[in-house]
C-alpha cells in the first residue's frame, strides 16, 4: 500500500498533533491556590493593570452597570426575590459593599436593569414595590434609573 | 465557513514606527465600516502558550472595557470569566509574559449589544449555578451536623457565623472573653440608644427573642424547612442576627485582634479626612438603625460588619488616626516564610506601591460628593495591605494574599442551636432532599460545563455563545461563521487565524509579551547582539533577574531564538535533569520544590528540541514604574472606547 508524499506528511502532522495535544492542556487554568499562593504579586492583582488607580467615580459606574446587568439577567430568568437579593449581595461585595440596601447606586442600577429588560410601566410598579419593599426613597431611585437608562 | 473577501486590514504593531500610520489606516477602514452601519467593534484575542497556566494557548473576546474568557478550573469545569480589559492584559501579557494576537471585527450596534449581553448572561448564569452548588453544600454540612447532634443527643455543633469574630470569640480561642473587658463600646452604645429611640426600648430584645425562636425550628415556616439551597443561609441569617443584636444590646467592644490601629505618623488624619469620616460614621449609624429591623437575606452579616466599622470609625475620630478592621478573609491564600524568603527583594517595592495606593484612596475621600461604603473599603483594603506587607518585610512573617476589594468577614465558630422544635424526621428528610439536589446540581453543571480538550474548551465556548446568539445571522453580522470546534479551530492559534481569514476583521495587532517589549527597548539602548546574549540566560538576564515562582527550572530563554532552539533546548533539558537529581538530595530541606521544578523543566525542554518554545518565563511582580500601560501594549484597546 503506497501513500502520496503529501498524504504522508499530513498523517505525520496529525499524529504529531494528537501526541502534542494529549500532553498539552489548551486554555488557561483558573488561578488556583496551588499556583497563585507562591506569587507575591498576587497581593496586587486588582491594581496591577497600570500606573494609575481607577477613581471612585469609575468604581461607582462599574457597580451600577453590574447591578443593571444582574437585574436584567434576573428579570429574564425565573428566580425568586430571595435569590435575587442573595445574588445582589454577591455583586455588591465584589465592589466592596456589604450593605447594598443603603447604597443609592444599587437602586438606580436596578431601575436601569428593569429598563434594559423593557418591563412596561405596570410591571415596573410591581417590581418597584417588591424589590424596594415599598420604601419610597428606594422606589424613587429605581424610577430614576428606569427613566435615565439609554441602551449603549 | 463562509466569508466575503475583502482587502487585508491594517496591522497595528505597537512600538513600531508606523504606529501612527497604522492607526490612521485603521481609522480609514473604520470609517468605511461605519458607512455600512458597522459602528462598533469586537476583539478576538488569541494568547500564546506558556508553561503552567496553559501550554496550549488561550483565547478571549473583548467588548471594550470587558474581556470574557473561559478557563479550565480544578473541578474540571470550563469557567466563564469576566475581567476588566486592562487587568486582563496586565495579567496575561505582563505577569504571564505571553504575547497575543488581536483581530478586530466590525459589527453593528445591535450585534455588539446582543453578543455582549449573551456573554454576560452566560457569566452570570454560571456564577449563579456555582453559588447554588456552594449553598447546597453548606445546607448539607449544616443538616448533617444537626442530624448527628440529635442522634447522639449531644450539644449543638459548632457553626461558622459570618462576621461574628469582630465581637465574639471563636470556639478555639484561648482567650474567650468577649471584647476583652467589661467596658462598653461608645459607638455601639450610641447606636443602641438610637435604635431604642427610633423603634422602642424593647425592640432589640424582642427581635432577638423572635429570631431565637425561629432558630429553634431551623427557620421553618409552618413546620417545613425552606427548600434546599437556602436552608443554611436562612439559618445563619438568624444565628448571626441573634449574635449581632446581643452584641449591640451589650455594646460589646471590638475584639483586640479584629482591628488595626497603627501608631505610624503617616496614619494621622488630615482635617478633611476627619470631616469625611465623621459624615460617613453618622450616615452609617443611621443605616444600621434601619438594618436592625431588616428582613432581607444577608441583613445580619451586613449589620455586624457595619457595627464593627462604626466602632473603628469612631475610634479613628477619637484617636485622630486611621483605625481599620482586619479585613482579610478567614481563609486567605498565605505565602509561607520560605516563599517570602525567596521573594524578599520584591517587598520594599510592594510596600511602596501599597502606601501609594493608600495615599490615593485617602486623597479621594474628601472629593466625593457623599460618603459611600465602597470608598471606605478602598481605604480599608489599602491600609490592610500596607500593614500586612510591612509586617512581612520587617519580620519575614507569612503574608496573607487576597486580591481585589476586601470586605471584612471574620467569622467565628459558635455553638449552634440544635433546632429542638423541628421533628427529627423532618430534619432527616431535608438532608436527604438536599443530598439529592446537590447530586443533581453537580451532574447538571458537569454536563453543561465539563471541560473537554476538543469538544468544550476556551475556544469552543466563545464560538458556541456566538453561534447560539446569532445563529444563521452570523454570516451577515460578523462577515462569516466559525462553528464551535469545526476543523481544528478548537486550538486557540488556529481559531485566531480562522477569524483573521474568514470574518470581517478590520484591524489586526500583535501584542508583545512584557519580556519582548523590554528586549526591544534594551536592544535600542545597548545594541541588538549584546542585549540578546545577556538576556538569553536566566543567570544574566536583567529583565528577569530571578525565576518566577511558577516557572520550571531552565537556563536559556528560547522563545526569541528559533534557529538555535534545539541546541538551547538540549542544554535546558540537561540542566533540568541535573536540577532534578540535586532536588532529590535537597528535598528534605525544600520540601521537594527543586525536584518538582527540575522535572517540569525537563518536560517543557523537550518540545524545544523540536523547535517548539512553550516556556517563556513569567514575572511574580513588575514594579509600577516599569509596568507598561495596557494601551501601550495594545493600542486597539484605546481605540475600543
Amino acid at each position: 500500500m503506497t501513500h502520496h508524499p503529501g498524504e504522508r506528511r499530513r498523517s505525520a502532522l496529525a499524529v504529531a498533533l494528537i501526541l502534542a495535544l494529549s500532553t498539552l492542556p489548551a486554555c488557561s487554568f483558573v488561578d488556583s491556590s496551588a499556583s497563585i499562593s507562591q506569587s507575591i504579586g498576587a497581593s496586587f492583582a486588582s491594581s496591577s493593570a497600570s500606573s494609575r488607580s481607577s477613581s471612585p467615580g469609575d468604581d461607582q459606574t462599574a457597580y451600577k452597570n453590574d447591578v443593571r446587568d444582574y437585574t436584567y439577567a434576573y428579570v429574564r430568568s425565573t428566580k425568586s426575590a430571595g435569590d435575587f437579593e442573595r445574588g445582589l449581595a454577591g455583586v455588591a461585595e465584589k465592589h466592596g459593599i456589604s450593605n447594598w440596601q443603603s447604597d443609592q447606586t444599587t437602586w438606580v442600577g436596578i431601575g436601569e436593569g428593569l429598563a434594559k429588560a423593557r418591563v412596561n410601566h405596570t410591571e415596573l410598579e410591581v417590581f418597584k414595590k417588591n424589590l424596594a419593599d415599598s420604601d419610597p426613597d428606594h422606589m424613587t431611585d429605581i424610577q430614576r434609573g428606569y427613566d435615565a437608562y439609554r441602551p449603549a | 465557513m463562509r466569508g466575503a473577501r475583502r482587502r487585508r486590514p491594517p496591522r497595528i504593531r505597537p512600538q513600531s514606527l508606523g504606529l501612527a500610520l497604522a492607526i490612521a489606516l485603521f481609522a480609514a477602514d473604520a470609517s468605511a465600516a461605519r458607512a455600512d452601519g458597522l459602528t462598533r467593534a469586537i476583539d478576538y484575542l488569541t494568547i500564546a502558550a506558556n508553561e503552567g497556566g496553559s501550554s496550549g494557548g488561550h483565547a478571549a473576546i473583548r467588548f471594550g472595557d470587558e474581556t470574557y474568557h473561559f478557563q479550565h478550573d480544578d473541578l474540571g469545569l470550563v469557567r466563564s470569566t469576566r475581567e476588566d480589559s486592562r487587568e486582563f492584559l496586565a495579567a496575561y501579557a505582563v505577569l504571564q509574559n505571553r504575547s497575543m494576537h488581536v483581530g478586530r471585527i466590525a459589527v453593528s450596534e445591535e450585534t455588539y449589544g446582543a453578543l455582549r449581553d449573551a456573554f454576560n448572561e452566560r457569566f452570570l448564569a454560571q456564577t449563579r449555578d456555582l453559588e447554588r452548588l456552594e449553598s447546597l453544600r453548606r445546607d448539607r454540612d449544616l443538616l448533617s451536623a444537626l442530624v448527628a447532634a440529635r442522634d447522639r443527643r449531644a450539644e449543638g455543633p459548632l457553626v461558622s457565623v459570618p462576621a461574628a469574630g469582630f465581637f465574639l470569640a471563636d470556639a478555639s480561642d484561648e482567650r474567650p472573653t468577649e471584647g476583652g473587658a467589661a467596658r462598653e463600646s461608645p459607638a455601639l452604645a450610641r447606636l443602641r440608644d438610637r435604635v431604642a429611640r427610633e423603634r422602642g426600648a424593647a425592640f432589640l430584645s424582642e427581635r432577638r427573642a423572635a429570631l431565637a425562636r425561629d432558630l429553634a425550628s431551623g427557620g421553618a415556616d409552618a413546620g417545613e424547612l425552606p427548600r434546599p439551597g437556602s436552608i443554611a443561609a436562612r439559618y445563619l441569617d438568624r444565628f448571626a442576627g441573634v449574635l449581632a443584636l446581643d452584641a449591640l444590646e451589650r455594646a460589646l467592644p471590638l475584639r483586640a485582634n479584629a482591628y488595626r490601629a497603627p501608631g505610624d505618623g503617616s496614619f494621622a488624619l488630615a482635617d478633611d479626612e476627619r470631616a469625611w469620616i465623621a459624615r460617613f460614621a453618622d450616615d452609617l449609624e443611621a443605616s444600621l438603625a434601619r438594618l436592625a429591623a431588616s428582613e432581607r437575606p444577608g441583613w445580619s452579616r451586613a449589620l455586624i460588619v457595619g457595627m464593627a466599622r462604626l466602632a473603628a470609625l469612631r475610634e479613628s475620630l477619637d484617636s485622630n488616626r486611621l483605625v481599620v478592621l482586619d479585613a482579610y478573609p478567614a481563609n486567605p491564600l498565605r505565602l509561607d516564610r520560605a516563599a517570602i524568603g525567596r521573594q524578599r527583594d520584591l517587598l520594599p517595592e510592594l510596600v511602596l506601591e501599597a502606601r501609594d495606593d493608600l495615599a490615593t484612596a485617602r486623597a479621594s475621600l474628601p472629593q466625593a460628593e457623599r460618603p459611600r461604603e465602597a470608598d471606605w473599603t478602598r481605604v480599608e483594603t489599602a491600609a490592610n495591605r500596607v500593614l500586612e506587607l510591612e509586617r512581612a518585610a520587617s519580620f519575614g512573617d507569612e503574608l496573607r494574599v487576597a486580591p481585589h476589594a476586601l470586605v471584612p468577614s471574620r467569622p467565628a465558630r459558635r455553638k449552634a442551636a440544635i433546632v429542638p422544635d423541628l421533628a427529627a424526621e423532618k430534619l432527616a428528610r431535608a438532608l436527604a432532599a438536599t443530598n439529592d439536589a446537590l447530586r443533581a446540581a453537580e451532574d447538571d453543571l458537569r454536563a453543561r460545563a465539563g471541560y473537554g480538550l476538543v469538544a468544550r474548551n476556551c475556544v469552543t465556548e466563545i464560538w458556541r455563545v456566538v453561534d447560539e446568539t446569532l445563529g444563521g445571522e452570523a454570516v451577515v453580522s460578523l462577515g462569516g461563521r466559525l462553528a464551535p470546534g469545526e476543523r481544528l479551530t478548537f486550538i486557540p492559534i488556529v481559531s485566531g487565524a480562522a477569524v483573521s481569514a474568514e470574518l470581517r476583521v478590520v484591524a489586526e495587532e500583535d501584542v508583545p509579551s512584557y519580556r519582548a517589549l523590554r528586549l526591544a527597548a534594551l536592544a535600542e539602548r545597548d545594541g541588538d547582539l549584546p542585549t540578546r546574549l545577556r538576556e538569553s540566560t536566566t543567570f544574566s538576564s536583567t529583565i528577569s533577574p530571578r525565576p518566577g515562582e511558577r516557572d520550571s527550572f531552565f537556563v536559556f530563554f528560547t522563545d526569541g531564538l528559533a534557529a538555535v532552539r534545539p541546541v538551547l533546548g538540549a542544554a535546558n533539558l540537561a540542566a533540568a535533569v541535573g536540577a532534578s537529581v540535586a532536588g532529590v538530595a535537597v528535598a528534605p530541606v525544600d520540601g521537594g520544590r527543586l525536584l518538582w521544578r527540575g522535572l517540569r523543566g525537563a518536560f517543557f525542554s523537550a518540545p524545544e528540541l523540536a523547535f517548539v518554545a512553550i516556556r517563556k518565563g513569567s514575572f511574580d511582580f513588575v514594579p509600577r514604574r516599569d509596568r507598561p500601560e495596557p494601551e501601550t501594549l495594545d493600542p486597539l484597546l484605546a481605540l475600543a472606547r
